[in-house]
């Protein structure tokens, strides 16, 4: 027992170190000049800090292998370090009638709308942009036989700061992007080019 | 010094039943598939809205995913959507078995793969509950693994997963606190106003609008929360504070789960919470016999 309890605390203290380098090293994605104009001058010594917990790559490459087996590998700031006054989503329009999605459960949608926040910050990505869009037109285009193309729409709302809210009211800026069009051979075109960077 | 990590670590006997938790466990991970049940196709299927090959992507090679097996499959007549159905239908019966006792280590380990390997292959579909669900069911591993030692083992070594668990939720919380505490918006208040606008329904944001003129409400709501998270691994520790913490970090998710309603993400985080640290509350029927052993010096010192 006692080998035994000795393997088992040195396993914890490594669980442990593993997770402190998740956690720190995710602030390191804070360094750049955009990320840091969001930050609070605590905020700003931490993410500058963080670089003490990278490790060499095989180090790394290790912890993420035993990270994503144990489903610790994504880091835990939540809603953090602040929340994006912008909510967009995706709807699915054919001979101007919205198409829904086939789920039932709002677990299901709730699955969706993750894959969706990553459909948006990738957005300005031609290739990850038109490999989902594609997925997700050709199983709409199976559901619905009878038309042949289908219009994304993403709709942006902007909600104005709790601060704002005070003085002025709630005010919600709404607008609607025809994003781009599949066909049925699974073209996807742009139809604006308001996705420019 | 070395005493007493080991007493707190090896010598904890207070805690929720370890065949409680096995249960609850089991239990939850049928619920989290039945959620779904409806859509199931949708989401691992043939007609899956974001196809195999798109999840794939993003995916290394040493993480399993259904495709590994849909090629094996054909072979013997097996589709997609049947490979499937036969890895869930394993996956419920592994359930089964670790309710029923049976080849516990074994089930548990089953059960767990087949889990990550489910999340994998939804890659774009998974959010951090799914990746709770996997952790929880890693710590139902080590758990099980206790029925591989003899009767007298197993009590140091389901002392040993306890205290795992919760000092992984105690770097949980600490780096979720420290994630908000280093922005502006829980600073101020408009995080809460922006979780309402962007992730609650019409009528929790209607409900809210009145209270805009009292931001400081807003304020109590976004520092309790960071202080809540960023203390959480002092707090739980703490004789006084203990309970009240583990009664508002409840809570917490039970609050996220029904305004956000981020269902599962709520439920699981109460499990684990509740595996960690569910003695606090005292309930005798959920307690393990060995609770009437003298206490720890740590416990009664600390905690």
């Amino acid at each position: 027992m006692k080998t035994t309890k000795k393997i088992l605390l040195g396993y914890l203290t490594v669980h442990l170190l593993f997770m402190l380098i998740i956690g720190f090293a995710s602030f390191t994605s804070f360094q750049d000049e955009e990320s840091q104009a969001k930050l609070n001058p605590v905020g700003k010594f931490i993410a500058n800090k963080a670089s003490l917990f990278e490790t060499p790559k095989p180090v790394t490459d290790f912890i993420f292998f035993y990270a994503k087996y144990t489903g610790t590998n994504r880091g835990y700031s939540f809603f953090s370090p602040n929340i994006s006054p912008i909510k967009v989503s995706m709807r699915f329009m054919a001979d101007g009638e919205e198409i829904q999605l086939p789920f039932k459960s709002p677990e299901s949608f709730l699955k969706f709308r993750s894959a969706n926040l990553h459909f948006n910050s990738n957005i300005f990505d031609v290739e990850e942009r038109e490999v989902i869009l594609k997925s997700i037109s050709s199983s709409l285009f199976s559901d619905h036989q009878d038309i042949d193309k289908i219009d994304i729409y993403l709709d942006l709302y902007r909600f104005n700061t709790l601060e704002s809210a005070a003085v002025d009211g709630h005010q919600v800026m709404y607008k609607e992007i025809l994003g781009f069009s599949t066909t049925k051979n699974k073209e996807v075109a742009m139809q604006t080019n308001s996705f420019k960077k | 010094m070395k005493t007493t990590i080991d007493n707190f670590i090896f010598g904890n006997f207070i805690s929720v039943k370890k065949e409680l938790v096995i249960k609850m466990i089991a239990v939850f991970a049928v619920v989290n598939v039945l959620v779904i049940l409806p859509d199931l196709f949708y989401i691992f299927g043939e007609q899956s809205i974001l196809q195999e090959a798109v999840n794939e992507r993003y995916v290394f090679w040493y993480q399993p995913v259904l495709g590994w097996f849909t090629g094996i499959f054909a072979y013997i007549g097996f589709t997609k959507n049947m490979t499937f159905l036969f890895f869930l239908f394993l996956y419920g019966i592994s359930l089964v078995c670790l309710w029923r006792n049976y080849k516990r280590p074994l089930f548990a380990i089953i059960v767990w793969f087949l889990h990550f390997m489910f999340v994998n292959s939804t890659y774009l579909f998974s959010y951090g509950a799914d990746y709770f669900v996997s952790f929880m069911l890693f710590v139902n591993i080590l758990i099980c693994a206790g029925y591989l030692f003899n009767e007298e083992s197993r009590k140091p070594l389901y002392s040993y997963v306890i205290r795992f668990l919760q000092l992984h939720l105690c770097l949980v919380y600490f780096f979720a606190g420290i994630g908000k505490a280093i922005g502006t918006d829980w600073l101020d208040g408009n995080a809460i106003w922006m979780v309402i606008n962007t992730y609650t329904s019409s009528t929790v944001v209607e409900g809210s609008i009145g209270l805009v003129s009292y931001p400081v409400i807003f304020k109590i709501l976004a520092w309790g929360t960071v202080a809540l998270e960023l203390f959480y691994p002092i707090l739980m520790y703490m004789k006084k504070t203990r309970k009240v913490t583990l009664v508002l970090v409840i809570m917490l998710h039970a609050g996220i789960g029904i305004f956000m309603q981020f269902y599962t993400f709520a439920v699981v985080m109460i499990l684990l919470n509740l595996i960690a640290f569910g003695h606090y509350f005292n309930w005798k029927s959920i307690l393990s016999k060995e609770e009437e052993m003298p206490n720890l010096q740590l416990e009664t010192g600390v905690a």
